[in-house]
């Protein structure tokens, strides 16, 4: 039996537009467990990201909670939620979003020293050895806009895990890099992922998918399918791209 | 039709930006309307109130032994004289009023119904009365400046003191005397009823024999220049006095030299803000190119795609250039009605030391003209920086945009743990540097003008700076008798050492002698080593030397090493100028000279003595000892600033320093907001960023308003280093009507500190305040759908 890591029980989250409601998540239950990789897919514009968002606390949520270590985060306010960010959760985005005006090596610092359980030096120590494990060391006192899109997004993997989160949300990590660059983080996060570090990703690439060990799929606001994989092995990627494109189709992706 | 789509459209976007630079636009014009209109005022007055009451081109105030007829018909027979008008006055050298001795020579003028004398100011001073009540017996129309001078109201007695007994009076009334009823003029015309002036006042005179005159029967003579004289009045004045000696009876004042000398003040505060708004200028120019170029920068992928549409460069530069200048524009209007209040305002504060009622009309013609000056010089300023338009690409815009592109900066301060938020505001400033350059620009403009202007609010307090200008530092005053003689001075300064140390010693007197024909004020001191404000060559050591003011060398065209002939009474001497100084007496038109070499001219005695306790506190006993035990050769007093500037001169000060600290806060304000509102659209993704990271809303207002305050401690330390560099050259420059030609700031901590501390205060903050929006910035706009 796996440990609950992140819950969200009757999840809803609803837009108005055109004097109407626009229900993008509707009553979720699900739970995220410990170890695993868990991708969400689903068409563009299922609410993928809206639910990451709103499971990690960036988002609100019109009704339902999500629940962390037995706390409901969706009644935290601002100060709790930022305290979240800064060492339970790690967050990449599609977009990198690394501050332009940090290198590299501060960008991951910054989210270490904002943890005040771990002091400068150790932060420091980290930083190297993250930046050394994801290939970086040469460009970690360059700007981001003096790398490549896969070095950004490799910076941002390792920005998202300097404090060691227990949870690490993904959201399109890939979607705006090369085949080259998405095959590096990829690997990257399922490395990570090995190590023992949970993952929550949404995507709507295959070979992305192909990393999970448990793919969800979303469909108008709800998880309509799961699919449990074994650990992600790269000799053994052609069959699993065979099971996964199977039960896509049968989720009429 | 299509430009004026986009014309609403973008004030409707812009209009943050678009207010901040009318509300700026607004300060500036009513500052400057203000200031225009109250100066115009007073000059308009004065000069009307001066004709109605038909006051001569020259005047000259002799005493009854001095106007013979000979003299008289001298000057109204002179090719240059139109016309002359004998005034018949008496003149009180001691008098008392509301328990204050009255510093100024009083001119008793009888009261004449059928012309126009004066203007008499109604009970609340807020405008004339039509008809105006003789004086009865015993009352008496005194100066405006009364109020100021002595805190003087209606109902106050004023006592003249005769040798032949006290005469008190009861204050009628208040009057706008516009000749010599100016705060710094050192005559005072006053009005009685012709009974009191005959029957009361006229028997009291002393007799041309008496050595110590109280009250001496006078002639005020206004003298009128020939109709379509080319001659300027101090060409006049000299031209007259050259021909009739004048100058060697009695004083002459020129109707436009007491208009310097009423509308002095008016002339120093209105100097002061018209270099402050032409600097608040500036500022909105430095303001509005910082909005274009962050809007160009902002609007780049809009205005790329408007150009991909068929808008030309032009349009687009005439689309921001009619946004700005609509804003300019709409200020400027608002502006000069704002502006009503603070005329009045101004009228408020000047009128008590002119003594001259204050109007508030605006003067519309010339600030429309000004303003349209200025509108000329910002439409130009708009059209050089919209020519980035110019320079837009549409590909290159429709593209991705001018993303924000950091540089590797030397100035890099790394980021650590400790200190982080400070050490993120900072990487934001070194990182962009440009973008700030011009908020610094404008902090230290506005630095150098607070400081500068608490410098100048507090330059008369030092001892050390009063003496640089001219005055005499003293705790006790000695009115000195005629039977004071030098050797008498040090039996009093013993009995003086009874009670306190005497730390220093000065006898003087003070009496008009002409230079070259020309009268000005002459300052004799027993030990010539005391003039302590020679600023060139040095103390009139010699029986024939003299020290004259870098004005006087200026007006007469005479320096260092140069000879002059003094003239006193008859008498005259060949003298050499040995030094240059400076001093405010008669406002800076003045010699000054040494006892011995007086004596060339005159064995007059001294008339004023200046004690400088080592211990201040005991001034009270000393002054009672003094009065008590030397009563046939002094009158001692305990000091009072009659030399160095007044209570309303640094009540006025104050409140033009409280003026630019308010414009100042207020321009500090807009720019913040605006400013802030600028770098928060720009670097929203970097504020989501930082709160997807952890950081609390707090914590990246506080970068906000550090970053802010970095910003401001720069532009305060580069205003502090300007002050350094040009303050004193401004003052002097500012300062030179009032005789001060070498201004030396008396630079203190507290001087530097407290302006630029409110400044960081402000900017910090404000930028505090301003980042409020942080606070609605959505993580979720991080979201790529």
């Amino acid at each position: 039996m796996k440990d609950i890591i992140l819950s969200a029980r009757g999840l809803c989250k609803s837009y108005a537009h055109n004097g109407g409601q626009n229900h993008i998540l509707n009553h979720i239950d699900l739970d995220i467990y410990k170890g695993d990789f868990t991708v969400v897919m689903g068409a563009s514009g299922s609410g993928k990201s809206t639910l990451l968002y709103t499971m990690s606390g960036m988002d609100s949520a019109t009704a339902g909670k999500v629940i962390y270590q037995g706390n409901t985060i969706t009644e935290f306010k601002e100060d709790k939620l930022a305290k979240l960010r800064q060492g339970d959760f790690g967050f990449v985005f599609q977009q990198m979003h690394l501050v332009s005006n940090l290198s590299l090596f501060e960008n991951v610092a910054v989210t270490g020293y904002l943890n005040k359980n771990i002091p400068g030096a150790e932060v420091g120590k980290r930083v190297k050895e993250l930046l050394e494990k994801m290939g970086l060391t040469p460009m970690s006192k360059r700007l981001p806009s003096q790398v490549s899109g896969g070095e950004q997004q490799r910076a941002a993997i390792a920005r998202a895990v300097v404090n060691r989160p227990d949870l690490l949300f993904a959201d399109e990590p890939t979607g705006a890099l090369n085949r080259k660059n998405t095959i590096e983080v990829l690997n990257l996060l399922t490395e990570l992922n090995k190590e023992g570090q949970s993952i929550l990703m949404v995507t709507h690439d295959m070979k992305a998918a192909l990393r999970a060990t448990r793919l969800l799929y979303l469909e108008d606001g709800k998880i309509t399918g799961e699919l449990t994989l074994p650990p992600y092995q790269p000799l053994e990627e052609k069959s699993r791209e065979t099971q996964v494109d199977a039960w896509l189709s049968s989720m009429e992706w | 039709m299509d430009i004026l789509t986009l014309l609403k459209a973008n004030i409707k976007y812009k209009k943050g930006a678009l207010i901040s630079v009318a509300v700026l636009m607004l300060i500036v014009t009513a500052a400057l309307t203000a200031v225009i209109s109250a100066n115009d005022n007073f000059g308009r007055n004065l000069r009307d109130a001066q004709k109605s009451v038909d006051t001569g081109d020259l005047v000259l105030m002799i005493d009854e032994k001095y106007a013979t007829d000979e003299l008289l018909n001298k000057i109204k027979t002179d090719p240059t004289v139109g016309r002359m008008r004998d005034v018949k006055n008496l003149t009180s050298f001691s008098a008392v009023t509301n328990g204050k001795e009255v510093t100024n020579r009083t001119t008793f003028i009888a009261f004449n119904e059928k012309e126009r004398q004066f203007f008499l100011f109604n009970k609340k001073g807020t405008g004339f009365v039509t008809t105006i009540e003789a004086p009865g017996k015993g009352e008496i129309y005194v100066p405006f400046s009364f109020q100021q001078l002595y805190n003087c109201k209606i109902g106050n007695t004023f006592t003249i003191k005769t040798n032949h007994g006290d005469v008190p009076f009861r204050i009628k009334g208040f009057i706008e005397e516009p000749f010599t009823g100016g705060y710094f003029l050192g005559v005072k015309q006053v009005y009685i009823s012709t009974d009191d002036y005959n029957k009361v006042l006229a028997g009291k005179a002393d007799d041309v024999s008496v050595i110590e005159q109280k009250l001496t029967s006078s002639h005020m003579l206004h003298i009128y220049q020939k109709t379509g004289s080319t001659l300027s009045p101090g060409e006049f004045k000299r031209e007259l006095s050259k021909s009739s000696g004048i100058s060697d009876y009695g004083t002459t004042l020129s109707k436009e030299d007491a208009i310097g000398y009423t509308l002095i003040f008016n002339n120093i505060g209105g100097g002061i803000l018209y270099v402050f708004i032409l600097l608040l200028f500036f500022i909105v120019l430095i303001v509005m190119g910082h909005s274009i170029s962050t809007g160009i920068e902002m609007d780049y992928v809009n205005l790329g795609v408007l150009k991909s549409q068929g808008f030309t460069s032009k349009k687009l530069r005439l689309l921001f250039f009619l946004q700005y200048l609509l804003a300019e524009g709409l200020g400027a209007v608002l502006g000069i009605f704002v502006s009503i209040p603070f005329v009045r305002l101004l009228g408020g504060i000047f009128q008590p030391i002119t003594g001259i009622l204050a109007t508030t009309e605006l003067s519309l013609v010339k600030c429309l003209l000004l303003l349209a000056g200025i509108l000329l010089i910002e439409s130009l300023f708009l059209l050089v920086k919209t020519t980035r338009i110019g320079k837009i690409s549409p590909v290159r815009a429709i593209s991705g945009g001018l993303a924000s592109i950091y540089f590797d900066s030397r100035l890099k301060a790394p980021i650590g743990k400790r200190a982080l938020s400070l050490s993120l505001a900072l990487r934001q400033f070194t990182s962009n540097k440009r973008q700030y350059a011009g908020t610094i620009a404008i902090v230290s403009i506005l630095a150098y003008f607070m400081i500068s202007m608490t410098v100048l609010a507090n330059c008369m307090l030092p001892e050390s700076v009063q003496e640089s200008f001219g005055g005499v530092v003293h705790d006790v005053a000695l009115a000195l008798n005629d039977s004071f003689q030098m050797d008498k001075a040090k039996e009093i300064e013993k009995e003086i050492e009874k009670i306190s140390p005497v730390k220093g010693s000065l006898y003087a007197n003070y009496k008009y002698i002409a230079i070259n024909g020309e009268e000005y004020n002459c300052v004799i001191y027993d030990d010539p080593e005391q003039f302590k404000s020679i600023l060139k060559g040095r103390a009139p050591l010699y029986q024939n030397e003299i020290i004259i003011t870098e004005i006087l060398s200026d007006e007469i065209g005479k320096s260092i090493g140069d000879t002059v002939i003094l003239s006193y009474h008859g008498k005259k001497g060949e003298y050499l100028i040995s030094g240059l100084y400076q001093s405010m007496r008669d406002l800076g038109k003045c010699f000054a000279m040494s006892l011995a070499a007086q004596e060339q001219l005159a064995e007059e005695r001294l008339t004023d003595g200046y004690i400088q306790l080592a211990e201040k506190e005991k001034a009270g006993d000393v002054v009672s000892m003094l009065n008590e035990k030397f009563p046939s050769l002094l009158k001692a007093s305990v000091s009072k600033d009659e030399d160095g500037i007044g209570d309303m001169i640094q009540l006025a000060l104050n409140t033009i320093a409280i003026t630019i600290y308010t414009v100042s806060i207020l321009f500090i304000l807009v720019v913040v907001n605006m400013v802030c509102g600028k770098m928060f659209l720009k670097e929203k993704k970097d504020i989501g960023i930082y709160k997807a990271l952890g950081f609390t809303t707090r914590s990246l207002r506080l970068q906000f308003a550090l970053r802010f305050l970095i910003l401001s401690a720069l532009g305060s330390a580069a205003g502090t280093l300007m002050c350094l560099l040009f303050n004193n050259r401004m003052l002097s420059m500012l300062l030179r009507t009032v005789g001060i030609t070498n201004f030396t700031t008396d630079f203190r901590i507290s001087t530097i500190l407290a302006p630029t501390a409110l400044i960081c205060t402000c900017f910090f903050l404000f930028s505090y305040l301003a980042s409020k929006k942080v606070q609605r910035v959505e993580i979720r706009e991080l979201i790529t759908e």
